[in-house]
């Protein structure tokens, strides 16, 4: 068994993984009270769809991470660094551990940060001229899916 | 810079106060303020607040049928007042048929409905084959129409002054039973002891079977005359200009109507009091004497205790970035604007988290474009300029970093790509000039300092408008010992650990014990500063350096300021890695052996890269531009910015869909 590869990939899977499904989650509540909104008042569609984006970040900065993990394992065929990899497990186990700021912190920043975008679109419905305010408070809770995306990302590329 | 407002008072005579108002609803600059609690509801307003609502209803009844405007047509239609009120009477006939036909549509889909349920409960007497009407008591015979549950069939049958009729064998039998007259009350409680439901033939000629004959020919002229109805609504899709240009009409009297009640009156002249703009204030009384001589117009500066509503006013190139600021809140009336300072950190902190010329030129030609062609208005108008410079300033920040459309000098040995892409990196390397700055992706740890210095450098510009407002407040205690001392505590730090925090990230830059020393002296000053004098206002010794040693810790908040910039380059990476990723996907279906599979897949991926790289550009700029404004709000207006301004509301022509024109 190449332990090395297995760690890395598990690193990658769970990477997109986890903040996949927090995204999916976090922009699913969302889209559920966009549509409640909406269909009282289509013009606030706009505002609304903006505010239901928010949550789905998450999910492309573990895609990303998947990536990087990939690329700097060579797990996407680069030969050379693939054999390095499959001879040493720590290296493998190295880049599983860097993926798990990005899944954990993507996976429950999205739910969140889902949940607070669900009360910015009732906000928006009863005053739709404040739906900045919504988008910033939402973004607040983006940060630490942000700080989790940069140390995932330097320990990636500290690997390697 | 906040305009500087002045209380008004307006005293004329009431035969002038229609054309008054009239000429102040035109020039838009007074903020009437509420004077009487009088009686708001009058003849003239209802009516007109019932028309709004029954405009408001038609439009959006026919809107679905309208004729979609342009994308790019512009957001409002110009128009004169007079020119929107010519509309008027022709808007409210078309409400009348647009009402008649939708309360048309809705009697004839309740009808539907009764129609297709009386059906649904004939369905299972289709077996019978006389007329409904002939099972009727006679002075002898007593029927009893029902339902009766099949397990009890038999049961029915033994009853010997029963005649039965069973008209089909499911699991509830559609039953007709005769008695005779006297037995009837016998048989009412043998049925209670049974599974009978009683069933009343509906008042219709024929059989059950010619009944639902007839309601299926009803039910067929109804929907015939509801199509009818709906083509007729749809053809009123094309007159949802006339009824939008007479809202518009109806609304703008309406709000000056409503005026009317705002006011104060004597027998025979009016009160106004309002807020009105300093730089105003003569364009407003000129408007007045083209109306009248007989009035009196005076101003003074808003009273202890008064809150006038807070506007500001700044050059052509800043003015965008107040509609960012209101996002956030207004200013206090009386503290400073942030916008002036703001825009420069904006523009450059927006381009630093898209951070690629491709994208820019696309952000910055798309809402060009959006700008010359849907003349956009309000807070639109002021987004997409925003945008625009923030385009620029992307474009400028990718040649830096050295990223077009994800295509970098580093992708080429990063993620393997194909062809032409291959081909623009490896251009880039040749001629030197991509990136002219560093690359992010090999040098992550300069690109994070770069960051975090951009975000030292904001911080403290913060701190030292904060410092400006004070002073020119004539509060130079909160300037110096609130706000410098931040500055030194903030510099000195980041200056005399510069060597230390450098050998973290992994480089050795050393600096002079002549520059590390005073900058850590000049910390030591902020801190003893902080230290003695933050708590001013406490007498108590004791409680005073409790409160400064308190005020040191803030010292937390600004690092974690400072690291909040860390978004900076978290997205940047975001941006380039992700247009990285499109562009190897791109690369893998265009890369096909069989020269079939490769024109098609070459097509496929233009066709993809066009679609995938659009919406990068789309996500990451809607996070650019909200983490951007977060940077402004928390860490840079936290140091200054006083919120909870009023908005300013004059009477003015508050259109939706027209712009109303001289």
């Amino acid at each position: 068994m190449n332990w090395g590869a297995i760690w890395a990939t598990a690193g990658a899977v769970i990477a997109a993984l986890m903040a996949g499904i927090g995204s999916a989650i976090g922009v699913g509540i969302t889209g559920q009270a966009s549509a409640g909104v909406v269909s009282e008042n289509p013009d606030l569609s706009g505002k609304c769809l903006l505010l239901q984006l928010l949550p789905g970040t998450q999910g492309i900065y573990g895609l990303l991470i998947a990536i990087v993990i990939m690329s700097n394992s060579g797990l996407m065929g680069d030969a050379a660094k693939l054999a390095a990899l499959e001879a040493n497990t720590a290296l493998g186990i190295r880049f599983f551990l860097a993926s798990l700021p990005i899944a954990f912190g993507g996976l429950i920043s999205a739910i969140y940060q889902g949940r607070v975008a669900v009360a910015g679109i009732n906000m928006v419905a009863k005053k739709p001229t404040e739906s900045g305010k919504g988008m910033v408070m939402a973004i607040m809770v983006e940060t630490y899916a942000v700080l989790s995306l940069l140390i995932s990302f330097l320990l990636v590329f500290g690997i390697m | 810079m906040i305009v500087s407002m002045k209380r008004l008072s307006l005293v004329a005579l009431k035969s002038d106060q229609e054309d008054i108002l009239n000429a102040l609803q035109k020039i838009g600059t007074v903020e009437i303020i509420k004077l009487a609690d009088g009686d708001t509801a009058n003849g003239e307003t209802d009516a007109v607040n019932a028309r709004i609502q029954k405009l408001s209803e038609s439009i959006s009844a026919v809107k679905p049928y309208a004729k979609k405007a342009g994308f790019l047509s512009p957001q409002k239609r110009e128009m004169t007042l007079s020119g929107m009120r010519e509309y008027i009477p022709k808007a409210v006939q078309t409400t009348d048929e647009i009402e008649e036909l939708l309360h048309t549509q809705a009697h004839l889909l309740a009808e539907r409905e009764k129609a297709a349920s009386l059906r649904a409960s004939l369905e299972p007497w289709v077996p019978m084959t006389v007329p409904m009407d002939a099972v009727r008591n006679t002075a002898r015979v007593h029927y009893f129409v029902g339902l009766l549950a099949a397990k009890d069939v038999q049961r029915v049958q033994e009853q010997e002054y029963l005649e039965a009729e069973f008209l089909s064998d499911s699991s509830t039998v559609p039953t007709i039973l005769a008695s005779k007259e006297d037995d009837a009350r016998i048989v009412q409680t043998f049925l209670k002891s049974v599974d009978w439901q009683d069933y009343v033939f509906p008042k219709m000629q024929g059989t059950p079977r010619e009944a639902i004959e007839s309601l299926e020919r009803r039910i067929v002229e109804i929907d015939e005359a509801y199509a009818e109805a709906q083509s007729k609504l749809e053809a009123h899709g094309e007159t949802i200009e006339t009824l939008q240009n007479a809202l518009d009409a109806e609304t703008i009297d309406a709000d000056r109507l409503s005026a009317n009640s705002d006011l104060a009156y004597t027998a025979s002249a009016f009160v106004l009091e309002g807020w009105i703009r300093e730089d105003e204030v003569e364009k407003t009384e000129e408007t007045i004497r083209s109306v009248t001589d007989a009035y009196s117009f005076e101003t003074r500066d808003p009273a202890e205790g008064e809150e006038p509503p807070s506007v500001v006013k700044n050059n052509r190139f800043v003015k965008p970035f107040e509609e960012v600021q209101t996002l956030y809140s207004r200013p206090a009336y009386g503290t400073i604007d942030g916008t002036p300072y703001m825009t420069p950190f904006y523009i450059l902190l927006f381009g630093l988290m898209l951070s690629d010329t491709g994208y820019g030129i696309l952000l910055m030609l798309g809402s060009l474009l959006y700008i010359k062609k849907k003349k956009p208005t309000g807070m639109s108008a002021g987004i997409s300029r925003v945008l625009f410079w923030g385009g620029l300033s992307t474009i400028v920040w990718g040649v830096l970093t050295g990223s077009f459309f994800g295509i970098t000098k580093a992708s080429a040995s990063t993620i393997a790509l194909g062809g032409v892409f291959d081909q623009i990196s490896q251009l880039f390397e040749k001629l030197g000039i991509f990136p002219m700055l560093l690359d992010p992706m090999s040098n992550p740890m300069i690109m994070l300092g770069l960051c975090f210095g951009l975000g030292i450098l904001h911080i403290v510009a913060g701190y030292l408008v904060g410092a400006y407002d004070k002073f020119r407040q004539g509060d130079w205690q909160t300037a110096v010992f609130d706000q410098i001392s931040w500055v030194l505590i903030t510099l000195g730090l980041v200056i005399g650990f510069f060597p230390a925090i450098a050998n973290m990230a992994g480089f050795t830059i050393p600096l002079p014990k002549s520059v590390t020393m005073p900058a850590l002296i000049a910390a030591g000053v902020g801190a003893l500063l902080v230290v003695l004098f933050k708590g001013r206002g406490k007498r108590n010794p004791l409680k005073r350096l409790t409160s400064g040693l308190g005020g040191l810790y803030d010292v937390t908040s600004v690092l974690a300021d400072i690291l909040s910039y860390a978004r900076l380059f978290a997205l940047g990476i975001a941006t380039g890695v992700i247009g990285q990723v499109f562009n190897m996907l791109c690369s893998m279906l265009a890369g096909a052996s069989n020269p079939v599979m490769k024109v098609i897949g070459a097509i496929g991926s233009i066709i993809l890269l066009v679609l995938l790289h659009t919406f990068n550009v789309a996500i990451n700029a809607l996070g650019a531009f909200v983490h951007c404004a977060r940077l402004q709000y928390v860490e840079f207006y936290g140091k200054f910015y006083e919120s909870g301004g009023k908005e300013f509301r004059p009477l003015s022509y508050n259109t939706k869909h027209v712009q109303v024109t001289k």
